[in-house]
């Protein structure tokens, strides 16, 4: 195989499923606080591990794999957000299918409506608690405007925490 | 709002079981399908990968190699006679006859896998050597020909359904079970009538961005429609190239309803009996409840290669851009290189001497990494475009007069005006 491809890393479809389970929950949150409904989450999801499948490059680690899928899965809603035939908007049954708690739904709104660059920081940081550093690699930007954004995203969320973030 | 609640309401996101079956059904028949119509994808012809692979093994390593696979094949064989008894008892209790032919009842042993349309072009973002200078020219005279699909062949051997009954979709989504009457704002400003006949359009499936093959029709309602009568869907024609092909539509079990813009819409969608899979120009008519329709064209390239689009085919440079609810636009996203025909590749490296100006004063700009191509078929001049388009780093918002100009391959471009009021 052409490209970086080397024999470990070819991904079979036994390889594709389990790599599915193992990420599917996080790539769905992102999704989710992009698009808000689970129609076109399932698109986007879907066509990130067909890209895993067939057009990733060789990843040194797990690690470099589980970050490439994050930056297909952003720009892949990003790019369904921007498409002339798709101008989608939060289902509010989705949201109530899955947060049964009218805070929730208020919460998950907030989230939606919360500028992109932010929603991400915030996301990568509290739930999948990357460190800063590591937040500069997947979205490709330097360490004071991840901070930066950390910042507004929670002044924006209200976000009230323990104390100073950490770069733990 | 403690982090703490913020982390709650995340941790309630997850996938449901219908959505990872289908996905992951999606993702071994998307598989199965590409090699079955033997595609040469770029980068990875599976068949020679696959012998690549293959080393001379040891009785060890072969059993390693084959339990994983008889796993799968089980895994496999237990999916579809899974779904296949679903589906017997799910006709059994119907009680109707399908007007069309069902997917279901096919004894080709069709997979009634879920099938999502996949239009969006986004392919590997491509990078080559700087290009020599060369002198300005503007674009060329297109001299493109291709076959005239305008006028669809009046013989029409795909006519479908003969039946009056009706078939009742179990599919839909759970709250939705009422078509509540009435008005519905639509997406261009026009009210409808919840239930009215919106468009159709191709359902397709994509690697690395590029349409590959066509499987199905997807018709779209307004509103919330639990179930429309596939009687009412008649003088069905493919063609390709402007030649009509066989091939005959069922409706499926599967609709989706949901957002879309400002009003709600439902899919309702059907197979062909055959995969579609040659290269070439698709269009098709109908009629619905006896009125024509024609489904958005697509087109099958087939495999591209890396040779850069030609700058003497180039014919437009313009923008994307989001909209407020007036329709003004409030910022620029992309910009979007057009040319006529079929490009194969294009590379940032070939641009040069960029420069963009608002009010005629120059402004920094950056492009992301990223190449998206999409390709289009005009019916009013019976052209097909292909359009590259780059994602600006940061949206442009600041109102003014957006100008683009530059060089590709040395040629000199000037972009449309764009105003952001």
């Amino acid at each position: 195989m052409e490209g970086n491809r080397s024999t470990d890393q070819w991904v079979s479809k036994e390889r594709i499923l389990d790599k599915y389970e193992q990420y599917k929950t996080m790539l769905f949150r992102i999704s989710f606080s992009y698009l808000g409904n689970k129609h076109d989450c399932e698109d986007v999801i879907q066509e990130a591990f067909i890209k895993l499948c067939y057009n990733a490059p060789g990843f040194p680690s797990d690690e470099d794999e589980k970050r490439w899928l994050i930056r297909v899965t952003i720009n892949l809603c990003k790019n369904l957000l921007l498409s002339f035939w798709n101008r989608n908007r939060m289902n509010i049954d989705d949201m109530a299918e899955l947060a049964s708690e009218p805070m929730d739904v208020a919460v998950m709104q907030n989230i939606l409506n919360l500028p992109s660059k932010y929603k991400m920081a915030i996301y990568l940081h509290y739930i999948e608690g990357y460190k800063i550093s590591e937040i500069t690699k997947i979205l490709r930007i330097g360490e004071s405007a991840v901070k930066m954004r950390l910042k507004r995203g929670r002044e924006l969320l209200k976000l009230e925490l323990e104390g100073e973030y950490e770069d733990r | 709002m403690k982090i703490d609640k913020y982390k709650d309401v995340y941790s309630k996101l997850d996938t449901d079981d219908s959505m990872d079956k289908r996905i992951k059904d999606k993702l071994v028949y998307y598989d199965s399908v590409l090699e079955s119509a033997e595609h040469k994808i770029k980068n990875t012809n599976r068949k020679t990968d696959i012998r690549s692979f293959f080393k001379p093994m040891k009785r060890l390593s072969f059993l390693r190699v084959s339990l994983p696979s008889l796993t799968f094949l089980l895994f496999m064989v237990i999916i579809i006679f899974s779904v296949k008894a679903r589906m017997s008892s799910d006709t059994s209790s119907q009680g109707t006859t399908n007007n069309l032919p069902s997917a279901y009842n096919n004894d080709g042993g069709n997979s009634p896998t879920d099938i999502i349309s996949q239009l969006t072009a986004t392919p590997s973002p491509e990078l080559t050597a700087a290009p020599t200078q060369a002198p300005t020219i503007t674009p060329p005279v297109v001299t493109e020909e291709l076959p005239d699909i305008t006028e669809a062949p009046s013989n029409n051997d795909n006519v479908v359904g003969t039946d009056n009954s009706e078939v009742t979709s179990n599919n839909a989504t759970s709250g939705n079970t009422e078509v509540t009457p009435g008005s519905t704002a639509t997406d261009d400003g026009t009210t409808a009538k919840t239930g009215d006949f919106y468009f159709a359009t191709f359902d397709s499936m994509s690697a690395y961005g590029i349409v590959n093959s066509i499987s199905g029709l997807a018709l779209r309602f307004h509103g919330t429609v639990n179930k429309i009568n596939p009687d009412d869907v008649t003088d069905i024609i493919l063609t390709r190239d402007g030649n009509q092909v066989d091939n005959t539509l069922s409706i499926t079990d599967r609709i989706v309803q949901r957002a879309w813009g400002n009003e709600d819409i439902t899919d309702f969608f059907f197979e062909f009996n055959k995969i579609i899979s040659e290269p070439g120009l698709y269009g098709l008519t109908g009629k619905y409840k006896g009125v024509k329709f024609t489904a958005s064209y697509v087109i099958i390239d087939g495999p591209l290669t890396d040779e850069p689009a030609n700058p003497d085919d180039l014919v437009y440079v313009g923008y994307v851009y989001k909209t407020d609810p007036q329709e003004q636009p409030i910022s620029i996203s992309e910009v979007s290189f057009q040319f006529i025909g079929k490009q194969n590749a294009f590379n940032q490296s070939d641009l040069s001497d960029l420069k963009m100006t608002i009010d005629d004063t120059e402004v920094p700009f950056t492009f992301t990494y990223d190449v998206f191509r999409y390709r289009d078929y005009n019916e009013y001049d019976g052209r097909t475009y292909t359009s590259f388009n780059l994602l600006l780093t940061k949206e442009c918002t600041k109102p003014g007069k957006y100008v683009l100009t530059g060089k590709y391959q040395g040629k000199s471009f000037t972009s449309m005006e764009m105003t952001i009021p």
